[in-house]
């Protein structure tokens, strides 16, 4: 049985839904993230579990009990705040003592849970500072400590590092991944960045529109996207239209060569998908796909080059080599051929 | 952009010698009468009566209990309406019509305001009538010209000022502090006792000082409600400039009272400052 | 004392504007009452003056002492040919040397008017002339008063608990009315306190701080008894709010008078008191604004004379007129007297 189990969830505001039905479950210790765009549904989602959103239709059941109507105080989760929300007026150690305190946790109860939860953050020394006089990093830990001190079955995290710069975002990446190992509790976590998604959750949830558009490991839904949607929003992708030949046979709109790949069953209008770092200058292996064009650009982003080729239907295609990209010295305007392994694209239809 | 020099100068001079012109210059020269007597010599003897007679004393006590006790009442019946404004009501019309309807008691004039008062708590007044009708009482309250009416005009006059102070407070937090704290097992009683009432402590100290300073020095509201049947310092103050003539006792009330409010609004802010902000929540 | 200032200032710069006469003998400039005692004047004393005898009169609006501190400010160089006062202010105004001796040779009808009437100076010469009389009694709303009151001290009976309104300190009648009970009661300017402990015991609805504060009391049914001049009373009646009673107390009704003054001696100005002073003007004026004539033997209606200040039988002998210089004098322990002793009972 999953832990949590989402079933046909709707949401409206006014005329406007914005979740559509979303069913999901999540296994006890799992790390998942809800990705996508903002206005996509995943922070109503979120706060919808938490108990800030009253839905219009569906269930939310965590460890088989719906929790449907109860009030967010009564719920076995908790939420660390994308601002952190710490209570201004409190000490570190008061805002991570609040909700055992409200769960009539006794004066000596409350050490045996204040102080782990904020040894596990390395926070222990700033216990009697203010919010304040904390910085954007410290907040964020001690909001992870207030909200792991409830021993929640699930932890939901709004876009929990968000706030932070990039580096130090990186870093608490890590250290979030490893906090979840260690306390073996349920993460769910919202984002909008692929990379951190890609980074730290187990499972990926993709939302589009108030749907959740794929469910699966970062590697799935990297390799295996299931709609250019999907494929656009994880990584970077070169999607290419395809005209489909009466015989079955798909061609690159402009390209006369036919491809070596079919149409899915499917109603959708095919579309290529080819990562930039499958391409590469020259001719394609065998059985693979070759396409002539010129070359535009040439960006050198430190640890890799990134080529731009104009190919015959106008598109640019965008190639992705490792180091400084010494594979050729063409220089921009010339004409180049590049190509890829038959497996290394994907037909999509979605 | 760039302010020279003479147009600070002129920017924060205006301001200046308008305090100076209209405030500073006045209260001086208050000072100066209540040291002084009629034939022109400085003299102690106004501070005597007043400092020295018990009557003065009571009068100041008097406007001090009317003045509190419009502050915790304003704040008891303000807090809920500034909640209701800034946190539960969400349109945008409603909200600016809950202000609107708050800040209407500003703008009527004293005499319209009186006016309806006796409408309403007059003898043969809608209370009244009320009263009797439902035989909850036999004979006319007398509701006008007490104590009571003059709390009660006193609140109707304040509640602008406390709602407005604690609803900017109110609707500058940070609404996710709630969500916070009922996420953390708090009851929705139990987050405004722990959360939203400790941080709107500034608006609350904002408006009680407000709303207190104006109660000590109001005229007109104390004077028509009592009905002239009591005597707040104010009232001490207007009769001795404009009955008596005497400026200089006048003054010297006037100095006093404005002493013992100052000792008063200070103590209070210490108080408040005092209270440790930190460590507290049980 | 701001306010006196500012006065002051107002009053010189009214008359620098002024106003000065093209020639004295085809203008006048008067000090006059406003509202609706103005008014009355205007009609039946001025306006009837002019017509008499083309005599162009341009009238200065104002309360009393204002006129006063205009008359001082002005000494030598004055503005004003005649003036109307109060009769307590023009008692208090009278050592202020600003009014001019009255000829009685020019005004021959000072021999129609009752010698109450006639003030003169301690060298014997006239300096001033009443023209109304109004006496401050006790209104009563004859619909729910059953009884009407004789006495000011029917005041104090225990139906009336809660129901009267009486004048504050701020009421010009205010001071000499509690000088008076203090002085029934045994006591006197000088001995407040018989008044004091009296009006302890009076349960007011409210007191009131102007006569227009007092009708609106009336009229609104907060009070069905009170004390209040006949001026008052009668604009009161005849907005007709409930039937008015109004009675002078027969301890005497706490009198006042207007007065004329005569400020720059001329034929024009003579003309113009005596005419003030005529029986078809006071008729005229007591038949629209019900003060008392100090013109002997005016027929009136029957109206005009139940509303006379001292009856429809009386006469000025009825009345008791205040002592406005003592009351002056003694302003600072009135007040602190009524604010600390009769108010300060709480």
């Amino acid at each position: 049985m999953p832990l949590i189990a989402i079933d046909r969830l709707t949401k409206s505001y006014g005329s406007l839904q914005v979740l559509k039905g979303v069913s999901l479950d999540i296994e006890e210790g799992e790390f998942v993230a809800l990705l996508g765009p903002s206005g996509c549904g995943k922070t109503t989602l979120l706060r919808a579990i938490a108990g800030f959103v009253d839905i219009d239709g569906g269930d939310i059941a965590i460890g088989g009990r719906s929790i449907a109507g109860e009030p967010p105080n009564r719920r076995p989760v908790n939420m660390v705040f994308q601002n952190y929300a710490l209570f201004p007026h409190l000490t570190v150690r008061d805002n991570v003592a609040f909700g055992p305190r409200r769960n009539g946790v006794d004066k000596a109860g409350l050490a045996a849970i204040v102080d782990p939860a904020l040894e596990t953050v390395g926070m222990t020394a700033y216990a009697d500072r203010l919010p304040a006089q904390l910085s954007g990093g410290q907040q964020q830990r001690v909001a992870l400590a207030r909200a792991i001190a409830n021993k929640p079955k699930v932890l939901l995290l709004d876009e929990p590092l968000g706030a932070l710069d990039l580096k130090l975002r990186k870093r608490m990446q890590m250290e979030l991944k490893h906090l979840h190992q260690k306390l073996g509790i349920t993460f769910l976590f919202v984002t909008h960045d692929q990379e951190e998604a890609l980074v730290m959750a187990d499972r990926i949830v993709v939302m589009q529109e108030g749907d959740i558009a794929q469910v699966g490991t970062g590697e799935d839904i990297y390799a295996r996207p299931q709609s250019r949607y999907v494929a656009d929003f994880i990584g970077e992708a070169n999607l290419l239209p395809l005209e489909a030949g009466p015989d079955g046979t798909l061609r690159i709109a402009g390209e006369a060569e036919p491809l070596p790949y079919r149409a899915p069953a499917g109603a959708g209008a095919p579309t290529l998908l080819v990562r930039p770092e499958e391409i590469r200058v020259g001719a394609a292996p065998a059985g693979g796909v070759s396409l002539s064009g010129t070359l535009t650009d040439r960006v050198f982003i430190g640890n890799a080059t990134r080529l731009f080729v104009k190919i015959a239907n106008g598109q640019s295609v965008v190639i992705q080599q490792a180091g400084a990209g010494t594979e050729d010295t063409l220089p921009a305007g010339a004409p180049v051929r590049i190509g890829w392994a038959r497996e290394a694209a994907r037909v999509l239809t979605g | 952009m760039r302010i020279n020099r003479l147009w600070a100068a002129i920017l924060l001079g205006i301001p200046l010698i308008y305090l100076i012109v209209f405030f500073v210059t006045p209260l001086g020269m208050v000072v100066v009468d209540s040291f002084s007597n009629e034939a022109g010599e400085l003299t102690l003897a106004n501070y005597a009566t007043v400092l020295g007679e018990a009557y003065y004393w009571r009068v100041l006590g008097y406007t001090f209990w009317i003045a509190l006790v419009t502050c915790v009442a304003t704040l008891i019946l303000g807090y809920p309406l500034a909640y209701y404004m800034s946190l539960i009501e969400r349109r945008r019309t409603m909200r600016r019509l809950c202000f609107i309807l708050i800040l209407m008691p500003l703008f009527t004039s004293n005499i319209v305001r009186s006016f309806g008062w006796i409408v309403l708590l007059g003898r043969e007044g809608l209370v009244n009538e009320t009263l009797l009708l439902l035989g909850i009482v036999d004979r006319p309250l007398r509701l006008l010209s007490t104590e009571v009416a003059i709390i009660i005009g006193m609140i109707y006059v304040m509640l602008p000022f406390m709602v407005l102070a604690i609803a900017s407070v109110l609707q500058n937090m940070n609404g996710s502090l709630r969500e916070a704290s009922r996420d953390l097992g708090a009851t929705a009683f139990a987050t405004f006792l722990k959360v939203t009432l400790p941080l709107s402590a500034p608006g609350i100290v904002a408006g009680t000082l407000i709303v207190f300073t104006l109660s000590i020095s109001s005229y007109v509201t104390p004077r028509i409600m009592s009905g002239g049947r009591s005597v707040v310092s104010s009232m001490l103050i207007y009769d001795q400039f404009m009955l008596v003539f005497n400026p200089f006792l006048g003054s010297a009330i006037a100095v006093v009272l404005l002493v013992a409010s100052f000792a008063l609004i200070i103590a209070y802010t210490l108080l408040m400052e005092r209270r440790p902000a930190r460590g507290t929540s049980t | 004392m701001n306010r006196c200032l500012s006065y002051l200032l107002g009053g010189t710069v009214l008359a620098a504007l002024g106003i000065a006469p093209v020639s004295a003998q085809e203008s006048l400039v008067v000090a006059a009452f406003g509202g609706k005692h103005g008014q009355t004047l205007q009609k039946c004393v001025i306006d009837t003056f002019t017509a008499k005898t083309g005599i162009k009169v341009t009238v200065d609006q104002g309360v009393s002492s204002v006129t006063v501190a205009k008359l001082k400010q002005q000494k030598g160089n004055q503005s004003l040919d005649v003036i109307w006062l109060d009769g307590e202010v023009s008692q208090a105004a009278e050592s202020e040397g600003v009014f001019q001796d009255i000829d009685p040779a020019k005004v021959p009808n000072i021999a129609n008017i009752i010698p109450e009437a006639v003030h003169k100076n301690k060298d014997g010469k006239i300096t001033g002339l009443d023209d109304y009389y109004y006496s401050v009694g006790i209104v009563y709303n004859e619909d729910e008063v059953k009884e009407a009151p004789t006495s000011w001290f029917d005041l104090w009976k225990p139906e009336y608990e809660g129901l009267s309104t009486w004048p504050s300190m701020s009421d010009g009648s205010g001071p000499p009315m509690l000088v008076y009970v203090s002085e029934l009661l045994g006591g006197g300017i000088d001995n407040l306190k018989p008044g004091v402990e009296k009006m302890k015991e009076l349960e007011v609805a409210a007191f009131y701080d102007s006569g227009g504060n007092a009708s609106n009391i009336l009229s609104r049914k907060e009070a069905i008894i009170g004390v209040l001049d006949s001026g008052a009373v009668w604009s009161l009646a005849d907005a007709n709010p409930f039937k008015v009673g109004f009675v002078i107390p027969k301890e005497g009704g706490l009198a006042s008078g207007t007065r004329l003054h005569l400020i720059k001696p001329s034929e024009a100005a003579y003309a113009f008191i005596n005419h003030a002073l005529t029986a078809d003007a006071q008729k005229c004026f007591v038949e629209n604004y019900f003060y008392g004539p100090s013109v002997k033997d005016i027929s009136l209606s029957e109206k005009a004379k139940a509303r006379l200040p001292w009856g429809p039988n009386g006469s000025i002998k009825d009345l008791r007129f205040s002592d406005a210089i003592a009351i002056n004098e003694h302003r600072q322990e009135i007040v602190d007297a009524w604010n600390r002793d009769v108010l300060g009972r709480q």
